[in-house]
C-alpha cells in the first residue's frame, strides 16, 4: 500500500478534479471545497484540501489527531474563516467566518465538543439558537415544540424540561445531533458526533442519516471509528498533516489500508534513536492506577527509559499524566517513585520526589506569561524564604544560560517577558525548567504539538539527552512517528486502559494507530 | 479565573511580535509602570499651581503627601491581595476592628501588648479570608465582602465606644508627632510609610515568596503544575494583607486621634483605586507598593484640588471614577502593544 489510491473509482492523488477558481461548479455537486488553507500563525493546520460532496451522499473524513479534520469541518460550518480557498454550497459561495450565514445556506453542524448550554433545558437548547433575539420566547411553546421534535426524531426518552447538564454524555450528543437535524439541513456535518454514542445510539444516528440522504441531503461524517465508516460512508477522504492523502469509495478498502494511509509512510528522517539503556533501575512503578478517566493502569518506567503513551486524545492520557504528577486525585494498589513507596502524591510532593511535568497547555498551565523568561524557568525552585527576582536570576545565571543554550531558546535574555516568545520557545521554557535538576521522572504531555520542525528537533535531542542521564521519561504524543522512532516502548491507551504495549518488532506506526482505534493487532 | 486567562487563550495566532510603534511609544513602554502615577501626580500638582499659585509650596506638598501616605499604608495590604489575583474588601472593617481592639486593649495589656494583639486580629482575619478562598475555592470578592460585613457586626457588638479615648504615647510618636528632616517639618507617619513601602517592595521583588505571589497571580494553574504550594502562598498573602490593614488601623488612630465603627469605610474603594492607579492589574500578576504610593498621591492631590475649588464630595467621587476608568483603559492599551 504505497499508493494513495484505494478502490477503483478513486481519482488520482492528491485528488478531486475540483473546478478551477471562478468557473461554475459541476451541476450535481452540493458542496465543492477548493484548495482550503488554514494557518494559525506559523502552524499550517490545513494546507490545500479539496473535495466535493454530491447530493444524497455520505462523505467520510478520516485522519489522525491533528490531521486537520476538525479544522475542515469548522471551516465548512463557518465557525473558522479559511486563510485561503473557497467553499461553494449549492452553487453559491459560502460567506466564510459566519456560522449564521452558513446555516442559512443549509449547512448544519454537530460538534464533538458539545455546543449546548449545560444550564439550559433541552427545550431551550433546541429552540433558542434559531429563535431570532427579537422574537418572543415562551417556555411553554418551546417545550411543546421540543417534544414534537424529539418525537419526530424518535427520541421519546429525552425529557425536554430537564437541564442538559444532567443528561448523560450520550444523550447530550443525541440532543446536539437533533438540534442540527431540526434545521432540515441540506448538508449536515457530524464532527466526531458519535464519539459518546452507544451502539443503539449509532444505529439511531445512521437511520437519521439515511432519512436525510434519501431526501437528497448530504452528510460529512468525521470519525475515528472505522467500523462506522464502513457502514455509512459512500466515499471518503483521508487527511494527514492537513492534506488529502487518499480517497476511497464504499467497499473498496480495508482497515489496514486506511490505517496505513492515516499513519503515513514517511521515513525516520528527523528522529533521533532512543539511547541504549545502561541500568535496570525502576524510576516509577504503579499498579492498578485509578482516577477519573483512568481505569486501572499498570506501569513500570525504567531509569533512562523513554516510554511512549499513544492513543487518540481523550482516552485517558492527560488524566494518566496528571494523576502521576498528583494534579488529579488518584489511587493505586501500589505506587513507588524511584523505589520509594508512596500512597499518593500532590504536585508539591512530586517535585520534591524528583518528578517534573510538562503540561498540555503551555500558555495556561505552563507559564506565567507576564513574568520573565528566567523567573519562569525558576518557578518550581522558588522557596518562600530564599531570594527571588533579579538577585536569584543573577545567582542562577549559569544554569539559566545552560538551559537556554541547550534548547536554543531564541530570546533576548532571562529578563524578556515569556509572553513575547514564540510557541516553540515557550514550550522549551516549560520543558527546560526540569533540566539538570536531579529529576528521576519527567512526564511530557505532547510537548511537540503545534511547534515548528526545528524546535521539535531541539526538544527530541533534549529528551534523548535526559534519558541518557538516567531520567525516566513518560511521553504522551499525538504524533505516531515520534512514538515509533524515539521511544523504547509504547503503551497505547484506549478508553482509559492500556490496550496494547508495543516494543521491538511490533512497534510500528500501523500498530500504534491500529491499537488506538481499539484494534489489538496480532504479533 | 477564567476572565484573567482570556487574553492568553484568545490569541493562539499571536506569535509575540509586537506591532510597529513610534519611538515615543517605544520609550514610554520602557518606563517602569510605577513611575506613571508619580508623573500624573506632578501634572496634577502643576495644574493646582496654575489655578492657585499659592498651592505650590513645600508645606502643601508635605500636607498632600501625608494624607496620601496614610491612604497608601491602608492600601499596601490591598496591593498584596490584588497581585495574587484576589482582592481584599475586608480592609475597611479590619482597620476599624484593629484600631478599636488596640484602644480597648491598651489598658489591660499595655501599649505594646495591645499593638501586637491588634496585628494578630488582622492576621486572624486574613487567615480566615485566605483559608476560605484558597481551600474552599470561594471568590475573593464575595468572601472578603462577607468578612467585612461580619466584622462590622462584631465591632458593634463588642466595643464600648465611650471608653476609647486615651491613645498611647508611642503610637502618636510614630504617626502624628512632628519630625524634622533636612530642616523640613513633617509628620512621622510620612517616614514610617516610606520605610514600610521600601521593606514591602524589597520583599515583593526579591524574595521567593514575593515572586511566587506574582506567579500565582499571573497563572495559578501554571504555579500549581510547577509544584508551588499555591494554597499556602495564597493564605500567607491574605494574612499579610490583614496584618497590613490592621497596622493601618493603628496608624490612623494615632494620626487622627479618634476611632469609630465606620472609620475605615472610606478606604473600601480608595484602597482599590490607589492600587489600580498604581499600575496593578486587577486580574493579578502585576503591581507594586511603590506604584500604590503613587496612586495614593494622585488621589490625595485630586481631593486637595476638589477642596480648594470647593467642588464638594460628590464631584470628588465623580473625578475618582473618571480617573480609574482612564487609568484602566490606558494600562489595558499598553499591555497589548
Amino acid at each position: 500500500m504505497t499508493d494513495a489510491r484505494i478502490g477503483a473509482a478513486a481519482p488520482a492523488a492528491p485528488v478531486p478534479a475540483a473546478p478551477p477558481d471562478g468557473s461554475p461548479p459541476a451541476v450535481d455537486a452540493l458542496l465543492v471545497a477548493t484548495d482550503l488553507v488554514k494557518s494559525y500563525g506559523p502552524v499550517h493546520a490545513v494546507q490545500g484540501v479539496s473535495f466535493r460532496c454530491n447530493p444524497g451522499e455520505v462523505l467520510a473524513l478520516v485522519g489522525e489527531n491533528g490531521a486537520g479534520k476538525s479544522t475542515v469541518a469548522k471551516m465548512l460550518a463557518g465557525a473558522v474563516p479559511p486563510t485561503s480557498g473557497s467553499i461553494v454550497v449549492g452553487g453559491r459561495p459560502l460567506a466564510s467566518g459566519s456560522v449564521r450565514q452558513s446555516r442559512q445556506s443549509g449547512v448544519r453542524c454537530a460538534f464533538q465538543e458539545l455546543a449546548l448550554v449545560p444550564d439550559w433545558t433541552v427545550a431551550e437548547n433546541l429552540s433558542l439558537p434559531d429563535g431570532a433575539p427579537y422574537r418572543g420566547f415562551s417556555q411553554r411553546k418551546s417545550v411543546v415544540a421540543a417534544a414534537e421534535l424529539l418525537g419526530a426524531f424518535d427520541l421519546p426518552h429525552i425529557d425536554p424540561q430537564v437541564t442538559v447538564g444532567t443528561l448523560s454524555l450520550a444523550d447530550r450528543q443525541l440532543v446536539e445531533i437533533a438540534r442540527a437535524l431540526a434545521g432540515r439541513p441540506s448538508l449536515l456535518i457530524l464532527d466526531e458526533a458519535s464519539s459518546a454514542l452507544t451502539p443503539p445510539g449509532v444505529a439511531w444516528l445512521f437511520q437519521r442519516i439515511r432519512d436525510l440522504t434519501s431526501d437528497g441531503g448530504s452528510v460529512i461524517y468525521v470519525s475515528h471509528r472505522l467500523g462506522e465508516i464502513a457502514e455509512i460512508a459512500d466515499r471518503g477522504a483521508v487527511l494527514r498533516d492537513g492534506k488529502v492523502v487518499g480517497e476511497f469509495v464504499r467497499g473498496g478498502w480495508t482497515d489496514d489500508q486506511l490505517v496505513s494511509l492515516m499513519a503515513g509512510r514517511e521515513a525516520a528522517r528527523f528522529f533521533p534513536a532512543p539511547p541504549a539503556r545502561t541500568t535496570d533501575a525502576v524510576a516509577l512503578e504503579v499498579t492498578n492506577l485509578r482516577s477519573d478517566g483512568v481505569h486501572g493502569i499498570d506501569l513500570v518506567l525504567g531509569a533512562g527509559e523513554i516510554l511512549g503513551i499513544g492513543g487518540l486524545q481523550g482516552h485517558g492520557q492527560a488524566e494518566l499524566l496528571r494523576s502521576l504528577f498528583g494534579a488529579a486525585p488518584a489511587t493505586a494498589d501500589s505506587w513507588s517513585i524511584a523505589g520509594r513507596p508512596v500512597s499518593g502524591t500532590t504536585p508539591v510532593r512530586s517535585v520534591r520526589h524528583g518528578i517534573g511535568y510538562v503540561p498540555e497547555d503551555r500558555k495556561r498551565e505552563g507559564l506565567a506569561l507576564e513574568m520573565s523568561v528566567g523567573e519562569n524557568l525558576l518557578v518550581p525552585w522558588f522557596r518562600a524564604y530564599q531570594l527571588g527576582g533579579r538577585p536569584r536570576i543573577t545567582r542562577e545565571r549559569t544554569w539559566i544560560d545552560g538551559v537556554l543554550g541547550a534548547l536554543s531558546v531564541r530570546t533576548r535574555g532571562p529578563d524578556e517577558r515569556a509572553g513575547t516568545l514564540s510557541g516553540g520557545n515557550q514550550q522549551k521554557l516549560v520543558f527546560g525548567r526540569w533540566m539538570d535538576r536531579a529529576r528521576t521522572v519527567i512526564l511530557l504531555h505532547d510537548p511537540t504539538r503545534g511547534i515548528d520542525v526545528r524546535a521539535k528537533q531541539e526538544l527530541y535531542a533534549a529528551i534523548v539527552d535526559l534519558a541518557e542521564q538516567g531520567v525516566g521519561i513518560l511521553w504522551f504524543s499525538t504524533e505516531v512517528e515520534e512514538l515509533v522512532h524515539v521511544c523504547h516502548r509504547v503503551a497505547v491507551l484506549y478508553q482509559g486502559a492500556v490496550i496494547d504495549e508495543l516494543v521491538g518488532e511490533r512497534l510500528t506506526g500501523d500498530a500504534v494507530v491500529g491499537a488506538s482505534m481499539g484494534l489489538r493487532a496480532a504479533a | 479565573m477564567t476572565v484573567r486567562d482570556a487574553p492568553a487563550t484568545h490569541s493562539p495566532v499571536a506569535t509575540g511580535r509586537p506591532p510597529r510603534s513610534t519611538s515615543v511609544r517605544h520609550v514610554a513602554a520602557r518606563v517602569p509602570r510605577s513611575i506613571w502615577p508619580l508623573v500624573a501626580f506632578l501634572v496634577l500638582f502643576g495644574i493646582g499651581g496654575l489655578i492657585r499659585p499659592n498651592l505650590v509650596t513645600i508645606d502643601s506638598l508635605i500636607g498632600t503627601a501625608t494624607f496620601a501616605i496614610i491612604l497608601a499604608i491602608a492600601s499596601f495590604g490591598q496591593t498584596v491581595a490584588v497581585i495574587q489575583a484576589g482582592i481584599d474588601l475586608s480592609v475597611p472593617n479590619t482597620i476599624a476592628f484593629s484600631a478599636l481592639a488596640f484602644l480597648g486593649l491598651a489598658g489591660p495589656l499595655g501599649p505594646t501588648g495591645a499593638f501586637v494583639a491588634a496585628l494578630l486580629t488582622g492576621a486572624v482575619i486574613g487567615f480566615l479570608n485566605g483559608v476560605v478562598i484558597a481551600k474552599l475555592g470561594l471568590t475573593p470578592i464575595v468572601t472578603t465582602i462577607a468578612m467585612n460585613g461580619l466584622l462590622f457586626g462584631v465591632i458593634l457588638l463588642v466595643f464600648n465606644f465611650s471608653e476609647l479615648t486615651a491613645i498611647p504615647e508611642f503610637v502618636i510618636g510614630i504617626t502624628s508627632a512632628k519630625v524634622s528632616v533636612f530642616g523640613l517639618e513633617m509628620a512621622a507617619v510620612l517616614l514610617l510609610g516610606l520605610a514600610l513601602m521600601g521593606v514591602l517592595q524589597l520583599v515583593l521583588s526579591f524574595t521567593g515568596w514575593g515572586r511566587s505571589l506574582f506567579v500565582v497571580g499571573s497563572a495559578a494553574e501554571a504555579a500549581r503544575l510547577g509544584g508551588l504550594p499555591v494554597d499556602r502562598i495564597r493564605v500567607v498573602g491574605y494574612v499579610v494583607s490583614g496584618v497590613l490593614a490592621a497596622f493601618a488601623g493603628i496608624v490612623i488612630v494615632g494620626y487622627y486621634q479618634q476611632a469609630s465603627a465606620t472609620m475605615g469605610a472610606s478606604y473600601l474603594l480608595s484602597s482599590v483605586a490607589a492600587v489600580v492607579i498604581g499600575g496593578a492589574s486587577i486580574f493579578g500578576g502585576r503591581g507594586s507598593v511603590v506604584g500604590t504610593v503613587g496612586g495614593a498621591l494622585v488621589l490625595a492631590q485630586v481631593s486637595t484640588l476638589v477642596a480648594v475649588l470647593n467642588l464638594g464630595a460628590n464631584i470628588q467621587q465623580l473625578i475618582y471614577g473618571v480617573i480609574i476608568l482612564l487609568v484602566v483603559s490606558l494600562y489595558g492599551r499598553s499591555a497589548t502593544t
